[in-house]
């Protein structure tokens, strides 16, 4: 069984790009639009072993699916903050985020993220 | 004249001044809003114009005058600076902004290429899809970028006219087709006279502002025509485009074509771009002598118009 990665982002093309870059590195990949999409989906499928989380989208942001998501699930799975904002820095550590990379970013580096940061299979 | 009477118009003297003071403080703190670059050397030169004005009055109210005076400067401190904060927290807003529209597409653009590449180096072939998903970031950044160079050139008073005897009602149909084709399930109507109306004007700029309106009109009105209009008044031409959306409250209109204040400076709308094109529209009116405006009522959709005068000499 390969690991699952919940991607949410509100771009349709970096949310394309990303299932598909991250599929061929073997992940099973879940997307969703927003922060409200996302928690719907948590509720039904179950934790993935890492998020990938945008910060700046429409219905619910980053920010305030974070609040929820820790609030619900109290910290049980990583998140990576994926943003284009200026104070991604600031916003990662105040949802507690396990790390935080700033778009546009390096695919290498994002992968290494990832691979450093992603839960064990079983947890 | 009696002491009584002296007292009495010299309180009347004070009280006239003060007022004048306060108008001249209200019109230097209006000014400092719109033009913060300016406002503290001209808010100085109406607290002078105050001061001069106080001299003239009778000796025992040009204390108290002074006292005022003081007071009012302090005053205008203190607006002058929230108003420079207020625009420096404007422009670091604006800037980040910026920053997050130029670097999502670039993102998308860097992501989709390196899919690109893994197809081909899989495959040997290239998905159309993945090309066709190019377009779309690459067409933001192009107007993002043409829209700063724009917004800069104003800035600097460098941006000139090319200005050519111009038939505004083809120039309007002409971009009224564009925009046929880029919503087709729109509903355009123009209504306009059937003589050419010639005017000197860059049709290129012209084009750009009538372009932003219609652009505006699209997006934000889901449903219902969108009335284009070309009217001959006494002494200049109007266009207007009507939209029947959800109009806009009266507290926004003030700032639509001011840069640094859009009016959803803090949305999370991702195709709202920078909020400079209504900027950019007034800049260009303005470099052709005209006016420019919105009429709108909240639930009442809104007209978007721009006047250029008829003797337009000065283009």
């Amino acid at each position: 069984m390969s690991k699952k990665i919940l991607i949410v982002e509100d771009d349709q093309d970096i949310l394309f790009a990303l299932s598909s870059l991250l599929e061929d590195e073997g992940y099973t990949v879940q997307t969703a639009e927003n922060g409200l999409v996302a928690l719907e989906l948590l509720k039904k499928s179950g934790l993935p072993q890492l998020i990938l989380l945008d910060m700046i989208m429409p219905v619910m942001t980053g920010w305030q699916f974070a609040l929820e998501f820790n609030a619900m699930y109290d910290h049980q799975c990583p998140i990576i903050v994926m943003t284009a904002a200026a104070d991604a820095e600031q916003r990662a550590k105040d949802i507690g985020a396990a790390g935080w990379i700033g778009k546009p970013f390096a695919l290498d580096k994002l992968f290494k993220m990832i691979n450093e940061n992603i839960s064990p299979l079983g947890e | 004249m009696s002491t009584d009477e002296e007292k009495n118009k010299s309180e009347v003297l004070l009280k006239d001044a003060a007022e004048k003071a306060a108008v001249l403080l209200k019109v230097a703190a209006d000014k400092a809003a719109i033009l913060p670059l300016d406002a503290a050397k001209k808010a100085a030169i109406l607290l002078r114009d105050a001061a001069e004005k106080a001299a003239l009055l009778p000796r025992d109210s040009v204390e108290k005058m002074t006292f005022l005076l003081n007071d009012a400067t302090k005053n205008a401190i203190i607006i002058l600076k929230e108003e420079a904060e207020s625009v420096a927290a404007s422009k670091i807003k604006f800037l980040d902004i910026a920053a997050h529209e130029l670097r999502n597409p670039i993102a998308s653009i860097s992501l989709l290429l390196r899919v690109a590449e893994k197809q081909i180096e899989k495959a040997e072939t290239l998905d159309a899809d993945i090309l066709a998903r190019l377009r779309l970031p690459v067409d933001r950044l192009v107007r993002l970028v043409v829209d700063l160079l724009d917004m800069s050139k104003l800035e600097r008073g460098q941006l000139s006219l090319v200005p050519v005897k111009t038939d505004m009602g083809s120039l309007i149909s002409q971009c009224v087709e564009d925009f046929r084709m880029q919503a087709p399930n729109r509903n355009f109507v123009i209504f306009k006279p059937d003589l050419p109306i010639e005017m000197d004007v860059d049709p290129l700029r012209i084009h750009q502002v009538l372009a932003n309106f219609l652009d505006n009109a699209v997006k934000y009105s889901i449903e219902g025509a969108i009335d284009i209009s070309l009217a001959v008044m006494p002494s200049a031409v109007r266009v207007s485009v009507t939209d029947r959306g959800p109009g806009i409250p009266e507290e926004k209109k003030q700032s639509l074509f001011t840069i640094f204040s859009r009016g959803n400076l803090d949305s999370t709308d991702h195709d709202g771009g920078l909020g400079l094109g209504l900027s950019i529209c007034k800049g260009i009116i303005d470099l052709h002598n005209g006016s420019i405006g919105v009429e709108s009522e909240a639930g009442k959709g809104s007209t978007f118009y721009f006047e250029l005068p008829i003797m337009n000499e000065k283009v």
